[in-house]
């Protein structure tokens, strides 16, 4: 029985097909309309389209199943946490880059590493050459670490640490539990996230040299377990869907990968002998934020609706903490153009309002810059001024889940949710999501859709303004002031690193490091071993080299 | 079928997008290339494999930003080995201040984001063919 | 720049040069050149150890092969590797992605490693390859493997141009009788069981061991290895038993037929091409070949009488 009254519906049903025939037929604008990921779009959406609607199924806000947003007061009790993206150079420039943003209003620091400290690879390795500081701040060490949250307090404001990969996560997640000790830090006082996402390191993005999908992901297990039991606050990992959406794929697939992570990181944490409610409420995501204005916001809407399912009904919890799902959201770099870049203002902030519209707990505005460099300063600037016209000039955040009973989003946000619940079925029936990646049949689905998309947008099918869409030839770029990487940054690391190596006890260093080999092998979880190596000045580099010893490479599959 | 035009595309340095070069790669096969896809490497490994592979067009791939440190390197590499007239060409995130840089190190052509797939294959079949 | 210019160089094992006559055979064009070059080879009067590496796709070839590669080296051979994908049969385009696994071998002094597409070649082996083993031979490596994509017609290619053939599978894959069925058995020198630290390796060699003794090969017994190529595993005992095949090979004189059937078989290759050529070029451009197609659409004329009055004209104009 549903929240609509039979007989009108009966009576609109015919009403509908009445307006249909006398007023909607063959005027201008027939044809068949989708959402990005294919989802049909009527032209008119009556309440004849949810007339199965039960108040049941959206709820509350902050009560199960957490469809409007979850908690009871949403933005009005606690204003979505802007967080601005910033990384680059040394890790001092980006501490200076924290504070200028934290007095100008950030409520959290988010921190991005470099490709060699991504990918482990100390400063001085010949694999890092030509890539320091770019894109992202160098840290090879412990000392690193402590330079980077100086003088930051990182016991008052959340910090997230965008450790992509689950084998670097745990080295430097254990190097932030270092320098927190030495400056006398409880650890029920850090918050923050890490984000330690398998998918990242095996799927996402290429490399000279990756680990197995089954190593990396006993490693994100391996963070998620230890973070659990020992630091309350923090949020172990992220689950991305943004970066895997960026690569190339539609927004069911985004969140059907993600929650399947989920399910596979329960189902291993399980298996070790915890218990769902334990670490559940610490599990949190990161979504992409797309043109499609409502399709986005149902995604949101919906992803938290599944996620509940999951966890209540898959996984048994019964906290109902364990039930909701909190994300962090970055509007979609790939959406924003080189040609007139300033249009690209534009573009984040009405991504960046369906995201408020959506719920998110976070946001990240994609800077107009984003295809030429990392943002200058000017650049970063706009974007946390969008974030803050949204939250305090638009009244948007007055009101909890203002989209709701809206015919077409009710509608829209069911669609998507089945579409993601059956996508997890399919990864289910390959044997979970780790076969699924290793089989590299993930790999598959996101070549194919990224090709396909590129082909619709030079064959015009999908319009962008000022590129296909009215193009202005002969009209020169904006000259806009791009940033530029510091170029000394590499020279700074490796001196760093000469004097670190120096200054360390060998005879330590060596016993960790080979106690750090042999737990590779045993079904133990690694981070107090990391923990330890760390203490005995390990750089990043080598902990990453045990790893790849011990584990092997893998190849990334061909597409 | 004699005579198919060999390119080689590779992921510079530690890049992890891997959409862009798959999908030039891909589109080039589709016009009747072959391309050698070498995922990511460096510089040496890069030219090794482009003398190997006798390729005429060496097309690097980065978003990361290492276009200026390891792009040219390629280029000098090439030089040295004797295989100057290997044409080198370099797409991904590059700001248009860069691209004057590279063009004076010896890219021949530079893709900044958007660059359509028929503009680059226009530059790859405008390359002549090393004999 | 004719070959000439790079020959010089390509005697001292340089990759540019190397890499350029390889270009020039495959290319086609200007045969007075190729046919030069290839006499050029021949002059250099060399004797290569040819490998034919194949077996399903993920069983782990190209990692396979880029450790015995370098075991080879490290035993001093100097090895050629060539790595042949399929080109896409409507556009002709290939990707070419295998030479990414040879990791080891793609840096060492000495080895060599060349991507080939197949080209619309039928037989899964372009019709330069054959070419292609001789020019390396003649260049001084002294083992030449040549790895294929394992979809069956090709297996039976190799044969025509291996010293030994190579077969790799790995632990339970689906049906072991259908690798039988499709006539693979025959043609193995030495059997691979690669990823043989999965389940069920142990019965996969048993049961290969087995099929071998039914179908037997003459006085050669093919040996079936374990490998774990991604741990290097295996790997010397895969060596072994290659290194021992040759000394079989060189014993019983079996090396020099072989080298002669390798070579009838490309003669017949190239004269089939020709041929072909020929008979395309007949069809499509020449008046008579036209007008025999005509009536044939016209329905006056069946496909076996068209095809006799081609044949004829073909013969009278002397295949010209």
């Amino acid at each position: 029985m549903s929240i609509f009254n039979d007989d009108k519906v009966k009576k609109l049903e015919q009403g509908y097909e009445e307006w249909a025939e006398e007023r909607a037929k063959g005027i201008a604008g027939a044809g068949d309309y989708t959402t990005d990921s294919g989802i049909p779009m009527k032209l008119l959406y009556t309440p004849v389209d949810i007339k199965d609607f039960e108040y049941e199924d959206i709820g509350f806000s902050g009560a199960p199943p957490f469809v409007r947003g979850i908690y009871p007061n949403m933005y009005r009790g606690r204003m979505f946490t802007q967080r601005q993206l910033a990384g680059f150079g040394t890790p001092s420039d980006l501490n200076k880059r924290f504070k200028y943003l934290l007095k100008h209003g950030a409520t959290g620091v988010n921190t991005l590493f470099d490709l060699p400290t991504i990918r482990g690879y100390d400063s001085d390795c010949p694999q890092a050459a030509g890539n320091v500081g770019d894109c992202g701040c160098s840290v090879d060490s412990v000392l690193d670490i402590e330079e980077l949250y100086d003088g930051i307090p990182i016991d008052e404001v959340s910090v997230s640490v965008v450790t992509h990969l689950p084998s670097t996560n745990v080295a430097i997640l254990a190097m932030y539990i270092v320098m927190a000790e030495k400056r006398g830090i409880p650890f029920e006082k850090l918050s923050g996230t890490n984000q330690n996402d398998f998918i990242m390191e095996t799927c996402v993005g290429s490399a000279p040299e990756i680990l197995p999908p089954r190593a990396s992901f006993r490693l994100q297990c391996d963070a998620v377990e230890y973070s659990t039991k020992h630091l309350p606050r923090w949020n172990p990992i992220s689950y991305n869907g943004y970066n895997l959406r960026e690569a190339g794929t539609d927004a069911i697939t985004e969140v059907g990968v993600a929650l399947s992570n989920a399910i596979a990181t329960s189902e291993e944490l399980i298996r070790r002998g915890m218990k769902v409610d334990d670490f559940a409420r610490r599990l949190s995501f990161f979504w992409d934020l797309f043109n499609d204005f409502f399709e986005e916001i149902a995604k949101c809407r919906a992803s938290r609706k599944v996620y509940h399912d999951i966890m209540k009904e898959r996984l048994n919890a019964q906290a109902e903490r364990s039930l909701l799902m909190r994300y962090h959201v970055q509007t979609a770099g790939i959406t924003l153009t080189a040609k007139e870049p300033l249009n690209n203002i534009a573009r984040s902030a009405i991504q960046g309002l369906a995201a408020i519209l959506g719920g998110a707990q976070s946001l990240h505005i994609d800077s107009y810059d984003e295809a030429y460099s990392a943002p200058t300063e000017e650049a970063s600037l706009v974007s946390l001024r969008t974030q803050q016209i949204i939250g305090v000039e638009t009244n948007v955040t007055n009101t909890v889940d203002p989209l709701a009973g809206s015919y077409f989003v009710e509608h829209l946000t069911k669609e998507v949710a089945d579409r993601i619940k059956a996508y997890i079925a399919k990864i289910d029936e390959m044997g979970g999501l780790v076969a699924a990646v290793e089989s590299g049949w993930l790999h598959n689905e996101i070549a194919n859709y990224a090709y396909e998309m590129q082909g619709e947008t030079e064959s015009g099918k999908r319009q962008i303004a000022g590129v296909n869409y009215f193009p202005q030839e002969g009209r020169a770029s904006e000259t806009i002031e791009v940033f530029s990487y510091p170029e000394e940054t590499e020279e700074l690391q490796k001196e760093k690193l000469r004097t670190f190596r120096k200054s360390r006890d060998d005879a330590k260093h060596k016993k960790c490091m080979d106690e750090l080999r042999a737990v590779c092998h045993r079904d133990e979880n690694v981070m107090p071993y990391v923990i330890d190596a760390v203490k005995a000045f390990a750089t990043l580099g080598e902990i990453e080299d045990v790893f790849r010893t011990e584990f092997g490479l893998w190849q990334f599959p061909l597409v | 079928m004699a005579g198919a035009d060999k390119i080689l595309i590779a992921k510079l340095g530690l890049d992890i997008h891997w959409r862009g070069a798959m999908i030039v790669s891909r589109f080039l096969r589709d016009s009747g290339k072959e391309v050698v896809y070498l995922v990511n490497s460096f510089p040496e490994e890069i030219v090794d494999a482009a003398l190997e592979e006798g390729v005429s067009v060496v097309g690097l791939s980065t978003l990361c930003g290492n276009h200026l440190t390891l792009g040219p390197k390629v280029v000098q590499l090439l030089k040295e080995r004797g295989a100057g007239d290997v044409a080198v060409f370099i797409g991904g995130t590059i700001p248009p201040a860069d691209i004057p840089r590279l063009k004076a190190a010896g890219l021949t052509e530079v893709f900044p984001p958007e660059s359509s797939l028929s503009h680059i294959l226009e530059c790859v079949n405008s390359c002549s063919v090393v004999s | 720049m004719s070959w000439t210019d790079y020959f010089e160089r390509f005697l001292q094992r340089d990759r540019l040069a190397t890499g350029r006559l390889i270009s020039l055979l495959e290319s086609g064009a200007d045969q007075e050149e190729v046919q030069e070059l290839m006499k050029a080879c021949l002059t250099q009067k060399k004797d290569a150890y040819v490998v034919g590496i194949t077996g399903v796709p993920g069983s782990g070839k190209s990692t396979l092969i880029d450790q015995l590669g370098s075991w080879l080296a490290d035993q001093g051979h100097t090895v050629g590797v060539i790595c042949v994908d399929p080109s896409s049969p409507f556009r002709g385009g290939a990707i070419l992605g295998d030479r990414v696994r040879f990791k080891n071998l793609s840096r060492r002094k000495g080895c060599f490693v060349r991507s080939m597409a197949t080209r619309g070649h039928l037989g899964g082996l372009g019709v330069a390859t054959h070419d292609v083993v001789q020019l390396l031979e003649a260049g001084g490596y002294d083992v030449v493997i040549v790895e294929t994509v394992g979809a069956g017609q090709s297996e039976v290619e190799i044969m025509r141009t291996a010293d030994t053939v190579v077969l790799v599978t790995v632990p339970g894959l689906g049906d072991q009788m259908q690798v039988m069925k499709a006539g693979i058995m025959e043609i193995g020198d030495v059997f691979v069981v690669n990823q043989s630290d999965r389940p069920g390796a142990k019965d996969t060699v048993e049961r290969l061991r087995n099929d071998i003794a039914m179908f037997g090969k003459g006085e050669w017994r093919p040996p079936v290895v374990s490998t774990v190529a991604t741990k290097n595993e295996g790997i010397a005992e895969l060596g072994e038993a290659i290194i021992q095949r040759l000394n079989f090979l060189v014993e019983k004189g079996e090396k020099i037929k072989l080298r002669k059937t390798r070579d009838l078989g490309a003669w017949s290759k190239l004269l089939e091409q020709r041929f072909s050529d020929s008979l395309n070029d007949f069809i499509n451009n020449d008046e008579m070949g036209r007008a025999i197609q005509e009536k044939l659409e016209a329905g006056k004329i069946d496909i076996y009488q068209a095809s006799c009055e081609a044949w004829s004209r073909i013969v009278r104009s002397g295949g010209e």
